[in-house]
């Protein structure tokens, strides 16, 4: 008799994926249960714009999904993923030229309503001791700054500090020389410190 | 002090608590450095800090109504188990059926419309095989003949009462060699 396999939520990714390879449902679903947040707060703070952040990230986890009879082991499934999640986000970048936008909502919004509908709603993520009015207001101008930045900077900032990825995978993820990589990311740090230098006047 | 500013490495290194002697003792002197450290900790602070986001609910099976999960059906034939195939391996397993049943398919077609050349080659192959079985035959039963032991078993052969104690001899040989292949190759079986 062939012994119970473990819980889902106690196994790492690769065999989630080999259990999903044998077509367990359940297994699918707990990939995107443990990816949707990373997915969607990567493409959301790359888009700006909660409904077309949603289409990506739907866009992103069937792609993933319905490919991962060709996903290789050997490679970190995490990787995998931002991979997908970022070309699809900077895809849709540029084909919209979509590389400047507002905190107050999206710039394809037509009315207030829809302007308040597809604003970046801070404070609407996970609990925080630091949700207070400071730190939403910090994070709010954190926000702003990542959004004046260019996509491949935006890229390997939010990789880098919010999904705490280490240079080496982000290469990996972006396709792009680990120098390359080092460098926008100090460009973009460098950025951001003169985007923020008021707030520690 | 030092006139070189620290470099992006060195910053970078600062940001997760790694300081040596040199950069330790530039810092001390160099405000402007200082300075670029503390706001570059301060923004990392602030972005480690950022909120994760949420897909609206029901995301995950919004994304499964659109994802094709293999069905896995295991079939069982003669004890053993095995699972059909599905996804790939089902497109490759009906490729090679479907190649192996065009081919079946298409021989039988024209086999039927060329009857007269199926034919003629078939009685081609026939008289060949023919001659290479009546050549065999011929040069094996020259080569026994030309033995220097086929007139001592010929001889022994000539009388019935030789030849059938002969064979009984072959027979019993051949039955003790069955016998002995039976047991070798029989599974052990565990003493009650």
């Amino acid at each position: 008799m062939p012994e119970p396999k473990p819980p889902l939520n106690t196994v790492t990714d690769q065999e989630v994926v080999a259990r999903s390879r044998e077509g367990d449902e359940s297994a699918y679903r707990e990939l995107i249960r443990r990816y949707e947040r990373p997915v969607f707060s990567l493409i959301f703070r790359m888009v700006r714009d909660r409904e077309i952040a949603e289409d990506l990230s739907q866009e992103t986890f069937i792609k993933v999904l319905n490919a991962i009879a060709t996903y290789r082991p050997e490679f970190k499934f995490s990787s995998w993923v931002f991979k997908i999640a970022n070309n699809t986000a900077i895809d849709h970048l540029r084909r919209r030229e979509l590389d400047t936008l507002s905190l107050e909502g999206s710039p394809h919004a037509a009315t207030p309503e829809a302007m308040e509908a597809t604003a970046l709603q801070l404070g609407t993520g996970v609990a925080s001791p630091l949700d207070d009015v400071a730190s939403l207001e910090l994070g709010g101008e954190i926000e702003a700054a990542i959004n004046r930045l260019r996509p491949e900077y935006r890229s390997c900032i939010l990789l880098r500090h919010v999904e705490g990825r280490a240079y080496e995978e982000i290469a990996d993820i972006l396709g792009l020389p680990l120098g390359t990589v080092k460098t926008y990311i100090h460009r973009a740090r460098n950025e951001l410190r003169v985007m923020l230098a008021h707030l520690r006047e | 002090m030092s006139t070189t500013h620290l470099s992006p490495d060195e910053l970078d290194a600062l940001l997760v608590g790694v300081m040596s002697a040199t950069v330790r003792s530039h810092l001390a002197d160099c405000g402007l450095c200082r300075a670029v450290a503390s706001t570059d900790r301060a923004v990392v602070i602030g972005l480690e800090r950022l909120p994760r986001f949420s897909p609206r609910i029901g995301f995950s099976d919004r994304v499964m109504l659109q994802v094709d999960v293999p069905k896995p059906v295991v079939r069982s034939i003669l004890g053993l188990r095995f699972r059909v195939p599905t996804g790939r391996g089902l497109a490759l397993a009906a490729s090679v059926a479907v190649i192996f049943l065009a081919g079946v398919t298409t021989s039988v077609v024209w086999s039927l419309g060329h009857r007269d050349v199926l034919a003629g080659w078939g009685q081609q192959a026939m008289a060949l095989l023919d001659n290479w079985l009546w050549l065999g035959l011929r040069a094996l039963a020259a080569n026994v003949a030309e033995q220097p032991w086929y007139e001592g078993v010929r001889g022994f052969f000539a009388s019935p009462a030789r030849a059938a104690v002969g064979v009984l001899g072959l027979l019993t040989t051949w039955s003790l060699g069955v016998i002995a292949l039976k047991r070798l190759v029989s599974l052990p079986t565990r003493a009650a």
